[in-house]
């Protein structure tokens, strides 16, 4: 097999593919969405999703080959690097709307909380790669509690509510997956859902509160914190079945939705493309997340098996949270939609993770000693 | 449960070798489990489930409610505007021309949306970073701030100030998006004040926004202040209204998303206060508060158009397929009868009076013989057009039709006519006139100014006997006499087009009594206005028909055509031709040597009758205070016109004693400079 083992090597369609239809719809919207309605010309944002959507593809392939017992052995770097751009956020971050989220570097913006994302899927799988035994101890799972603990109360003081919440679904699908007793993790989902409330009272800032409130009662704060909500839900409805006039029917290129080549781009996608578009898309990104869980399923070794579960678990709360937001059943809480939102650092952090959980799959066995030869890959 | 956890209910010999083997998988690793799988499939299914519930959402957005929101999101984008129609014009004639008394001209109104212009601190954000960047990110970010290469270039000319007769040239030294970035980066590093300006330009700050604005249209501090209060509470103001379209257009050209310039036309009266009450004015949103364009607001409106528009999410509007629009119809024109010479010659007329002698008030009404086209009409004190909200409330009213007066001895021709008509006296029949003192039950002896023995009826005019007028009414009776002067119009509207017209009353006549009817046949105990009087006489001057008087000739539409005429209305037969035409000579002998005499002139013989009524103060009559009247036509023989000129509260006190020196001036002064444009030569010497 190592015969396959070139960048282009014993590609895995059921994985590769997903993402390169969702990288390029991305472009394709993205450039729709950043329809200048003042000027009546296009934005630049287009053009610079197909630079990072190609930055993107040479990531996945790269990834993949990344030898990933050493990535496993050094995967604490990779959670204590998320928590340095974290911590270094305050001093060298750029405020845009009121939240300190990005670094500058020259032309690149990065997201530190996009990274830390799958900084903490690498310290959490690390951690509980060998961890089965300890988990049968309540002390077991102290650590992994504070390795999500540390990065995400961080990220929550930025603040930023949306990231934070990925990294609960994280912690709890990993352990699941390390072996954590059930009584444990119901226990777990019990204590979050009375921290919720405390903490919507005496964590959250006004404006988060006041976007959960919107939630439930968009009409009654249409034109402030449920605009982009109740603008998000037009254009959607206004999409119809085969899509609205790309022309001045498309409430998201006159200027009505916000955010709409990132948060929203999904609405962009529901208004312009319509129902069966919208659907489609839907199912490619489910798609998506079942490839990668087969992987997790498939894989015996666990800190890949960990590694594809956690971001199994993190991309799957973003598609859950973001298009429930889209549709206006879900609060506005600021996560983008993986590989379709603009935002060049996050689509080539996370093509680099598919392509990397692409290299578990693909990764003989023997690397590891395995008796069951080279081709032991699982089904 | 802490027992449970302790010791695990599950402790598979997998993780036992697990943990024993930390290199990983081992030969102790299990073959791919079932319970692995089954996690893998419930974690899909969960997900799955998840997402059919918002796809189904999404079918119920997209497809179930899909109309709901196609209307909403057009509802939000669509904007309709209202365009105002032009108001249709006044026009007078002025020999064979038309001109308009008042006209509707273009004129620009500013509205500034403060919610439309962008955010102050944004603006600062953004003035700071671009004095941050290098050159070379200076000119990408320009790139991509500026609007297409056309609608930049007039405001960097703007900026540059560069001369108009410059701005070709100019504009083509500038050929591309590019030269026109690279010409404002120059600008903005040039630094100072030029620096500030080509900033100020790519993001204006509110104030000096405001500043500027207020310059350009020449605001009042006040105005400035008001305007500036309201601008900070984020609320739309109107800047100005109704100012030179010149104005707007240079605000136009400085292209601020958020102030806006509309076409609102200005009512424009080109002959001033000429005829002011007949025109009336109209309110700041061109709406008729008084006179005709009150009573024909509807004919002179029009109708107004709708556009159409598609906006954005900040309302700026984009001219797309689906703009679309109504144009507004332009309001009908309104030709009057009035003539413009007519007009002046009495309005300066009743100026010269009211100078002269104090009055409180005078005015005055001409109409054609023959027609009852109404050549003149004019009401002191009046209103001036240009500061229409200045005047006094009693100077809006155009007093011929609004205020009745008594009308003293401009009723003893009617008295007369009917009475000869009735069959009842001649002409030439002598009437004692008991030598200037008739007691009559019940009241003050009637008693005449001179003491008269026989007169000729004739000679009752002439002298102004009430002595002879007050016997022949009780020949006639009250029955009569009041059938007779409702038959020549009074105690009815005449039914001129203008609003606010009194009835009149003859009051006195409703029962028969003595004392009542010798107070009417004096002019007293009855009220008309002057137009009805001024119709009387007509009546008489044209051989006794009564007409309806006419204002409003004709309806013009915006090109000029007539869509409506009127014609002159006869109302009824009021005395026989015969009666008619045998009161020219009496009551051309009172201008000659009659009562008036003082106001006769060389050019043309003028039939009338004075009228000197005491002023009813306070339920008593006042030995002070008058209303002095004259009424009749021109020529004496041949009539053009008749009038009815009236002297409001004349003050004895002033000289003001009798109307053949103080009113009948004012119609024979008109009637000089009236007729000669009517087309009656004025008398030549050698004719006398």
């Amino acid at each position: 097999m190592s015969g396959d083992r070139g960048l282009l090597g014993s590609i895995r369609p059921t994985l590769l593919l997903p993402v390169v239809i969702l990288v390029v719809l991305g472009v394709l919207f993205i450039s729709s969405a950043s329809f200048d309605a003042r000027s009546g010309t296009y934005l630049s944002y287009g053009k610079k999703q197909i630079i990072w959507a190609a930055a993107g593809m040479i990531a996945f392939l790269v990834a993949r080959l990344l030898p990933y017992e050493k990535v496993a052995d050094r995967a604490y770097l990779f959670y204590g690097g998320g928590l340095i751009l974290l911590l270094a956020l305050p001093f060298v971050g750029t405020a845009v709307h009121g939240a300190k989220r990005w670094i500058v570097f020259g032309p690149v913006r990065i997201t530190p909380s996009e990274f830390m994302k799958l900084g903490l899927v690498f310290g959490l799988a690390r951690c509980l790669r060998f961890r089965r035994e300890e988990l049968a101890q309540l002390q077991g799972y102290i650590l992994p509690c504070v390795i999500t603990a540390v990065p995400l109360l961080i990220v929550l003081t930025q603040p930023d509510l949306g990231t934070s919440l990925t990294f609960i679904p994280a912690l709890f699908v990993m352990l699941y997956v390390a072996g954590a007793r059930r009584g444990v993790l119901a226990f777990g989902g019990a204590a979050m859902a009375v921290a919720a409330p405390l903490a919507f009272f005496f964590v959250l800032h006004k404006y988060q509160r006041l976007r959960l409130l919107a939630f439930w009662n968009p009409e009654k704060y249409a034109l402030d914190v449920a605009y982009q909500s109740i603008q998000s839900v037009i254009a959607v409805g206004n999409g119809g079945l085969d899509g609205a006039d790309t022309g001045v029917g498309a409430m998201g290129r006159m200027g009505f939705v916000p955010a709409r080549h990132t948060d929203f781009i999904f609405t962009v996608v529901a208004e312009e493309g319509g129902f069966i578009v919208a659907t489609a898309v839907l199912l490619v990104l489910l798609w998506l997340l079942v490839a990668l869980l087969e992987v997790a399923a498939q894989t015996r070794e666990p800190f890949g098996r960990l590694v594809a579960a956690g971001v199994t678990a993190i991309l799957g709360t973003q598609v859950l949270v973001n298009v429930a937001m889209t549709l206006g059943c879900g609060p506005v809480t600021g996560l983008p939609l993986p590989f379709l939102s603009y935002g060049g650092s996050s689509l080539v952090l996370w093509c680099a993770a598919t392509g990397y959980i692409h290299g578990i799959a693909t990764r003989p066995l023997r690397q590891f000693g395995s008796q069951d030869g080279p081709d032991a890959r699982v089904i | 449960m802490s027992a449970a956890l302790v010791s695990p209910s599950e402790p598979s010999s997998r993780h036992r070798a697990r943990a024993l083997t930390p290199e990983g998988a081992t030969a102790a690793a299990p073959p791919p489990g079932r319970r692995e799988r089954i996690r893998a499939e419930l974690a899909i299914a969960g997900l799955g489930v998840v997402l059919l519930l918002l796809l189904l959402r999404l079918h119920h957005l997209q497809v179930t409610q899909h109309e709901v929101w196609l209307e909403r999101a057009s509802k939000q984008r669509q904007r309709t505007e209202t365009l105002p129609p032009p108001r249709g014009d006044v026009l007078i004639r002025d020999g064979d021309r038309l001109v308009p008394l008042c006209a509707s001209v273009r004129a620009v109104s500013v509205f500034i949306a403060p919610q439309l212009l962008d955010d102050p601190t944004t603006a600062q954000r953004r003035r700071d970073e671009i004095a941050a960047y290098t050159p070379k990110t200076l000119r990408k970010r320009l790139g991509k701030m500026l609007p297409t290469r056309e609608r930049a270039l007039p405001k960097l000319a703007e900026i540059l100030a560069v001369p108009a007769e410059q701005r070709d040239a100019f504009a083509a030294s500038l050929r591309d998006r590019k030269a026109v970035c690279e010409r404002i980066a120059v600008e903005i590093e040039a630094g100072g004040p030029r620096r500030a300006r080509a900033l100020a330009w790519l993001r204006p700050d509110r104030m000096g926004l405001l500043d500027q604005l207020a310059g350009i249209l020449g605001l009042s501090a006040s105005q400035r202040a008001s305007a500036e209060a309201r601008f900070r509470r984020g609320l739309g103001t109107w800047l100005a209204r109704r100012v030179d379209p010149e104005l707007g257009g240079r605000i136009d050209a400085l292209r601020i998303h958020g102030v806006e310039v509309r076409d609102e036309p200005r009512r424009a009266y080109p002959f001033g206060s000429l005829a002011s009450h007949v025109a009336g004015v109209v309110n700041v949103d061109g709406e008729g508060l008084s006179g005709l364009e009150l009573l024909f607001d509807e004919e002179l409106r029009g109708v107004p158009g709708q556009r159409h528009l598609e906006t954005d999410n900040a309302g700026r509007v984009f001219v797309t397929e689906n703009t679309h629009e109504t144009p507004a119809q332009p309001g009908l024109s309104a030709v009057l009868t009035i003539d413009r010479t007519v007009q002046l010659a009495l309005e300066e007329a009743l100026d010269a009076a009211m100078e002269k002698w104090e009055p409180k008030a005078a005015w005055g009404v001409f109409v054609e013989v023959g027609t009852g086209r109404i050549l003149a009409i004019a009401s002191r004190p009046a209103v001036d057009q240009r500061d229409p909200g200045a005047a006094a409330a009693d100077a809006r009213r155009l007093r011929v039709l609004t205020d009745p007066y008594e009308i003293g001895s401009t009723i003893k021709p009617f008295v007369v006519a009917v009475c000869v008509d009735r069959g009842l006296t001649r002409f030439d029949e002598m009437i004692f006139c008991e030598n200037g003192r008739f007691p009559v039950r019940g009241r003050r002896a009637i008693e005449d100014v001179h003491a008269y023995g026989m007169l000729s009826v004739a000679m009752v005019l002439v002298k102004s006997s009430n002595v002879g007028a007050v016997k022949l009414a009780f020949r006639l009776g009250n029955v009569r006499l009041a059938e007779g002067l409702r038959g020549l119009g009074f105690g009815t509207r005449s039914g001129v087009e203008m609003p606010g017209e009194s009835r009149g009353s003859l009051r006195g006549l409703d029962r028969p009594s003595p004392v009542a009817l010798s107070s009417v046949a004096q002019g007293y105990a009855m009220q008309a206005n002057a137009l009805q009087v001024a119709l009387g006489y007509e009546a008489l001057a044209n051989g006794g028909i009564l007409h309806r008087p006419q204002l409003v000739e004709e309806w013009r539409n915006a090109e000029g055509e007539v869509v409506r005429k009127n014609e002159s209305t006869v109302v009824g037969r009021a005395v026989s031709e015969e009666t008619a035409l045998a009161l020219r000579r009496p009551l051309g002998e009172v201008v000659r040597s009659g009562t008036a005499r003082r106001a006769k002139i060389a050019e043309y013989d003028v039939a009338g009758k004075t009228g000197t009524a005491n002023k009813a103060i306070g339920g008593r009559y006042s030995q002070r205070f008058s209303v002095l009247s004259f009424a009749g036509w021109a020529p004496a023989d041949d009539p053009k016109v008749a009038f009815c000129v009236v002297v409001d509260h004349a003050d004895r006190a002033k000289g003001a004693r009798y109307a053949g020196s103080v009113a009948a001036p004012i119609a024979t002064e008109t009637v000089r400079r009236a007729l000669p444009h009517l087309g009656v030569p004025p008398r030549s010497d050698d004719d006398d």
